[in-house]
């Protein structure tokens, strides 16, 4: 079943001289469960797409379809409250809120919604991350490692339909980023969840189960034919 | 503050407060009203007093006097005893007094009105949100009837604040779980069905080869009895192996949903007949009797191979149940539900133990003295029959004989 799709999406960034276009005709479709990397050079589109497929972008023109609604027809309003309940998000720079100690921040997007959280599940989640221990630290007293698997936790916590991560491992050394990478995976297999990754590191993209490769705007995927 | 972040009842909220608001504003201003009717009516009275104590000669100054001085209690009192002894006082009847009957007229129609007014303006605003709501709710009724009937990418609208809105995300993310399992279970069947297809299809190659060597070694005549018996044997389990693994073959292609029914409208009774003459000469062999009654006039919408197939089974069962002499007969009927084909034998019939598991796949009764079958032949049948959206039955009697129902609703003819 497909959770996400696309149908020849194009989006263009400024007019005349200066126009570039970042996405050009990507058609793409994600299963349900699917642990989906995405690569290609600085400046090929990748973040593009993500943002397209996050909904925080519009597409200039073109179809994207999570979970059978089409996410390019909402307005901003009923957009936030979509990315807000079917997406989660994991970036390079974790963006956590220094504010909030480590549980808080987990919890966020399920108090954003104005429901409680399921505290047997975080208690699961705070274990399966190896946060349990910390989770009255705040952001500043721990590692980037660390760090980043607490925003892996916020991004499990809703349970979304999808979840984007952009880089995850960018600002990790190789030790941390192997342990991130290898929890996302367990996790999201855990919880059957779908995740589209981008990341530079190519033995990182093995651990897809589908690699598409982004080169100027065009979206390809790597070993199709295999299928 | 959790109530107030759904956008509709904040703004049923807010519709509530604005009517009441309105409420007060225009009591405040009756109630302004009513204060000048009573000053202006208080003064006509005066005025029409001072009128009358004038014309009756009295001293000019002194009326202006009695109506512009501060009076004392005591004044109040003598007065009012002097209008006592008239009957004139406080228990005097309303209806007596034109100006207070009128008065009291006036504000209660203006009362009236408007408490009418704000009333059907509150059942208003209520109605048409429940309304909304109602609305709101049979949209995803709907929806999740359309999800039930298959179209799996159906979803509630769920991209507001409000509480249904978070309870139809929840419903969405219950349909998504339950439709990519169920993709993935049909997987699993297709996984399946390939593998014992395939594993199927890998044993017919050595099967035939078996095949080939066994009737070579029939061909030899080598004389000896002993090589010839079991040369029989094995060619016998041989041909048992082949329809085993055709069987199977079937049944995975049944089970996993794979196959298309070409139904066409057939005549029954030509269709009985045929699979009735396929065991005609090994009914003559074993000296058993198969008779057929069909009117002609009957047709059915089905898949003559599966169905054939299937009728075969059952037919076959009650060769290999019966002994020489005893008879087999088939009746093809029609009445205005069904129509029903009848397998009826007076074989050795079926133990009550068994009666229950027949349908069953490799079930092997304790009972029975065959040891040809291999129990799937009759699954079989019933997976074809269900496909075409019929019913098997069977009725039993010990050592006196069975009966097998099909039973094909006319409405699947459709």
């Amino acid at each position: 079943m497909n959770i996400l799709s696309t149908l020849n999406l194009y989006k263009t960034y400024g007019t005349g001289e200066t126009k570039v276009e970042a996405l050009k005709q990507v058609s793409i479709s994600v299963s349900k469960g699917e642990f989906v990397s995405v690569i290609g050079p600085s400046g090929s589109g990748k973040s593009t797409l993500l943002n397209m497929v996050g909904a925080l972008d519009q597409p200039t023109s073109g179809m994207v379809t999570i979970d059978g609604r089409e996410v390019h027809k909402m307005k901003e309003e009923e957009l936030s409250v979509f990315r807000r309940r079917n997406i989660g998000f994991i970036f390079q720079s974790f963006n956590l809120i220094p504010e909030l100690n480590v549980e808080e921040n987990i919890v966020l997007p399920i108090l954003l919604d104005y429901q409680k959280p399921d505290q047997h599940y975080i208690k699961e989640l705070l274990g399966l991350l190896g946060l349990t221990e910390r989770k009255h630290h705040l952001p500043s007293q721990l590692s980037g490692g660390q760090q980043q698997r607490v925003a892996i936790g916020r991004a499990l916590a809703t349970k979304p339909a999808i979840i984007l991560a952009d880089e995850p491992t960018g600002n990790l050394d190789s030790k941390n980023s192997q342990d991130v990478m290898n929890l996302l995976k367990l996790s999201v297999a855990q919880y059957h969840q779908t995740v589209i990754m981008i990341t530079h590191n190519h033995s990182y993209a093995s651990f897809a189960d589908r690699v598409f490769q982004v080169n100027d705007g065009m979206v390809r995927e790597l070993g199709a034919s295999r299928r | 503050m959790l109530i107030l972040s759904d956008k509709n009842v904040r703004f049923q909220a807010a519709v509530m407060v604005l009517i009441l608001l309105l409420l007060i504003i225009v009591s405040q201003i009756s109630v302004m009203r009513m204060a000048d009717d009573y000053k202006r009516n208080m003064i006509a009275h005066d005025a029409e007093i001072a009128g009358y104590l004038l014309g009756n000669g009295l001293d000019e100054q002194l009326i202006k006097m009695a109506f512009t001085t501060q009076k004392i209690a005591v004044d109040q009192k003598m007065g009012t005893a002097v209008l006592k002894d008239s009957g004139y006082d406080e228990n005097t009847s309303n209806f007596l007094l034109p100006e207070i009957t009128g008065f009291q007229q006036k504000y209660a129609a203006i009362a009236l009105a408007l408490s009418l007014s704000v009333s059907l303006l509150l059942l208003a605003t209520f109605s048409f949100f429940l309304w909304k709501q109602d609305k709101q709710l049979n949209d995803a009724g709907k929806k999740i009837q359309g999800f039930m009937d298959g179209d799996v990418s159906i979803r509630l609208e769920d991209s507001y604040e409000d509480h249904l809105s978070r309870l139809f995300a929840k419903i969405n993310t219950m349909a998504t779980a339950l439709t990519a399992h169920m993709e993935k279970e049909k997987n699993n069947r297709l996984f399946l069905k390939e593998t014992i297809s395939d594993i199927s299809h890998q044993l017919k190659t050595p099967l035939a080869a078996l095949q080939m060597y066994n009737e070579i070694i029939l061909d030899e005549k080598t004389g000896n009895e002993v090589v010839d018996d079991f040369s029989q044997k094995s060619q016998r389990e041989l041909l048992r192996m082949e329809n085993l693994i055709q069987n199977l073959l079937k049944l995975a292609k049944l089970d996993a949903g794979t196959i298309e029914l070409e139904k066409n409208l057939h005549s029954l009774s030509e269709f009985l007949e045929k699979c009735r003459s396929t065991f005609m000469t090994r009914a003559e062999l074993e000296n058993k009797k198969i008779s057929l009654v069909c009117d002609q006039a009957i047709r059915l919408c089905f898949d003559e191979t599966w169905l054939s197939e299937a009728l075969e089974n059952i037919i076959k069962n009650a060769i290999d149940h019966t002994k020489a002499t005893d008879s087999i007969e088939i009746y093809g009927e029609e009445n205005r539900l069904a129509i029903e084909i009848t397998v009826k034998d007076n074989g050795s019939g079926i133990h009550p133990d068994d009666i229950y598991h027949i349908f069953e796949r490799f079930y092997r009764s304790r009972y029975s003295k065959d040891q040809q079958g291999i129990g799937i032949g009759l699954a079989l049948s019933k997976s074809i029959i269900e496909k075409h959206g019929g019913t098997i039955t069977v009725q039993s009697e010990w050592g006196e004989g069975t009966l097998f129902h099909l039973i094909f609703p006319k409405l699947t003819n459709l």
